[in-house]
């Protein structure tokens, strides 16, 4: 059990959908997303928006900006496998229809954090190229910023 | 909610906090915000694997555990890779 932290950005450059992604690197170790958090740093502005975290498999994303996830315990001495990845310069592919895994409406002036209860977060399958999505239901050029953490197995 | 599977804060520029409880459906993994007081909210308690279930997957009957699907995902893969594919 290693525990890390990430980040993923989505600039006005970027009027797609996806705000970043969280996906396995191997097959070695599954992981669980158990705390995300997300707001804009845009100027405020009465725009309502429908936040999704969607499942995606065999994720390719044009020209996306890796994020070394980063140990929550310096000490644990091991490299995730997970990657998280944002800022492409497309929309991803290989969403997984359907498979959405969280969805809320919020104004663009809020902000949201959710935590999970342990083993109640979202499981990334140990599995190459698969796992979750942070987007939004529509293309926009706002700008979004989400940490998220979680834990390896 | 009593045993909440998570939590879900959102934060008001006015400085207004409002908290939601969530559940974490047992055979899709997915997350589901409960409105406050509202215990009815989630599909089902699933008998076999012991978990509550969204409405989506409480009108399928069989029991599939989100760890059974986990499992055959990975293995689909692991085949994938053993042919070279």
């Amino acid at each position: 059990m290693a525990k890390f932290a990430t980040k993923l950005s989505k600039t006005s450059a970027n009027s797609f959908q996806a705000i970043g992604t969280i996906t396995c690197s191997a097959t070695t170790r599954r992981a669980e997303v158990y705390d995300l958090f997300l707001g804009s740093y845009q100027s405020p502005a009465d725009a309502a928006f429908t936040y999704q975290v969607q499942r995606v498999t065999t994720f390719t994303w044009a020209s996306a900006t890796a994020r070394v996830p980063n140990a929550l315990d310096p000490g644990n001495g091991q490299a995730a496998v997970t990657v998280a990845s944002d800022r492409g310069t497309a929309e991803p592919t290989a969403y997984t229809a359907d498979a959405f895994l969280l969805n809320w409406a919020m104004n663009q002036r809020c902000s949201a954090r959710w935590q999970a209860a342990p083993g109640f977060g979202m499981i990334v399958p140990a599995t190459n190229l698969a796992g979750i999505a942070l987007k939004l239901e529509a293309n926009t050029a706002a700008i979004f910023e989400c940490g998220a953490q979680f834990d390896e197995f | 909610m009593r045993n909440a599977q998570g939590n879900m804060l959102v934060m008001d520029p006015n400085g207004t906090k409002t908290e939601h409880d969530t559940i974490t459906c047992g055979h899709c993994n997915g997350v589901h915000v409960m409105a406050p007081k509202d215990a009815y909210g989630v599909g089902r308690y699933c008998t076999l694997c012991a978990r509550h279930l969204c409405p989506g997957c409480a009108q399928i009957e069989k029991c599939t555990p989100f760890e059974k699907r986990l499992e055959a995902i990975e293995r689909s893969t692991q085949l994938m890779q053993a042919m070279g594919i």
